[in-house]
């Protein structure tokens, strides 16, 4: 009996000791980046002992809820216009944002040999009924898709084969049930899951930057700030890496 | 932006499944009403899952489903050579299922007020079941009827969650009124958002109206019975 009182007290004790040191961080992610982010945060966590909540959604939902206020103090973008966009409307702590990592596209098969012949011939098989991509118009890995397609002039032949994504998430989830033999993903999916993947040449294609942005709820915010840097540290930048993105200079 | 082919394909869509519906849960509603089979409460439970399983569920399992790993994917590739998702019939499947308690549901309330005493006279008369059903109990259903058919076909004006797992948003295909207002707010499309969500709104807002005036008019009709 006593010592379940002297336990519980030292838990107190512990937490009260906590709570006083230890700041609270909110961040808002794009989907695709999210697994990445769940390692970072844990480090995050252990080294600082700080609070971090992850709100995960797609760039273009988080961006509507950042502008009406939602309490987020770190936004972890898919682009860099949504940020850019934060930054004049004034809701960005400090400066333009920064870019924290680089994507990559990649062609991606579920099953073995559907890739064999190279990206051209995979896209143009008569018997392809369907390739995976995501909605140029809200998600940059789908913009960069659209991009491949044009630069190696399919778009015209390929494009009435194609099956929309809201997101690079949904895409991945078309091909990875067997409803779309291929698709354009995000290199981290595809180490993230396992499958059979072609590397995009990046000349095809805009860089895929992500940005971060610092916003303004993180006001007095210590530890926010702290995170804010970690992202472009070391120990970040080995996870990115290991996840399947660049790191951006 | 133009919206007129999505709110037209939206319109299809809810128009077959409304009449897919009718054929469908008629005669379920009307066993519903009739059987002592002990699976009765089992077969209901089923119909009604749709009314709280998140669509997102459904979606993903007929996602799944629709796959050509599995059966019913498999068949219809052989029958069409296009896979049942991201197309209109899919999306027709998936609407029947999310919509099929919004049939029957109020079916089945009209077949429960006939009563036996109306059939037992229509069959002492000569009448065979076919013939009393026909002659009897759906003009005295009429209004069961028409809230099956508005409800039905509001709900499937209404749906997201499913269309978003298993349409893959192609245009004039797949991309029906709340994946439109989907993208549009994805893309700051205020205006387009405003316009396709008004229209909703009040559209869903008359349809409610209609049914609810209907079910009083209903119940005011029984008062006036007793």
């Amino acid at each position: 009996m006593r010592l379940l009182k002297t336990g519980i007290l030292a838990l107190f004790a512990g937490l009260f000791s906590g709570a006083v040191l230890a700041g609270e961080v909110t961040v808002a992610v794009a989907s695709n980046f999210l697994p990445a982010m769940q390692e970072i945060g844990a480090q995050f966590r252990q080294e600082s002992g700080h609070t971090l909540r992850i709100v995960n959604g797609s760039t273009g939902t988080l961006f509507a809820q950042i502008s009406k206020g939602a309490p987020y103090d770190v936004f972890l973008s898919a682009d860099t216009a949504r940020v850019t966009m934060l930054a004049k409307a004034g809701k960005l702590l400090e400066g333009e944002g920064k870019p924290y990592a680089l994507g990559s596209l990649v062609l991606y098969a579920r099953d073995k040999g559907v890739l064999a012949d190279g990206i051209q011939a995979s896209l143009l098989r008569d018997d392809l009924r369907h390739f995976a991509m995501a909605d140029p118009e809200t998600a940059p890995y789908g913009l960069a898709a659209s991009q491949v397609l044009e630069t190696l002039e399919l778009d015209v032949l390929v494009m009435q084969k194609a099956v929309i994504g809201a997101n690079i998430g949904q895409t991945f989830g078309f091909v990875k049930t067997g409803n779309a033999e291929l698709g354009f993903v995000a290199l981290s999916q595809a180490m993230a899951v396992g499958g059979e993947w072609l590397d995009i040449p990046p000349d095809t294609y805009a860089p895929i930057v992500q940005g971060a942005g610092l916003l303004i709820h993180a006001k007095g915010n210590d530890a926010a700030r702290e995170f804010y840097d970690y992202l472009s540290g070391d120990a970040a930048r080995a996870v990115l890496v290991k996840s399947g993105y660049g790191v951006s200079e | 932006m133009n919206i007129w082919p999505a709110i037209w394909l939206s319109v299809q869509l809810a128009s077959l499944t409304m009449l897919i519906l009718l054929l469908i849960a008629t005669p379920l509603a009307w066993w519903l009403t009739r059987t002592r089979n002990p699976l009765r409460p089992l077969i209901e439970a089923l119909v009604a899952l749709p009314l709280v399983l998140p669509p997102t569920v459904l979606g993903f399992y007929l996602l799944v489903l629709m796959s050509p790993d599995m059966a019913l994917g498999a068949l219809w590739l052989r029958l069409t050579g296009d896979t049942l998702a991201f197309s209109f019939a899919g999306l027709l499947i998936a609407s029947v299922i999310y919509s099929l308690p919004f049939a029957v549901q109020p079916l089945q309330t009209a077949f429960q007020s006939v009563g036996k005493g109306v059939l037992e006279a229509a069959t002492t008369l000569g009448a065979g079941p076919w013939d009393a059903f026909r002659s009897v109990v759906i003009p005295l259903s009429r209004r069961g009827f028409l809230t099956a058919m508005v409800l039905s076909f509001a709900h499937t004006l209404g749906e997201f969650g499913v269309v978003l797992m298993v349409g893959g948003n192609i245009p004039g295909k797949t991309r029906v009124i709340s994946i439109e207002v989907f993208n549009a707010v994805e893309t700051l499309d205020y205006v387009t958002a405003h316009l396709l969500s008004a229209g909703l709104l009040v559209f869903s807002f008359l349809v409610l109206i209609f049914v609810y005036l209907m079910n009083g008019k209903d119940r005011s009709k029984r008062r006036g019975a007793e």
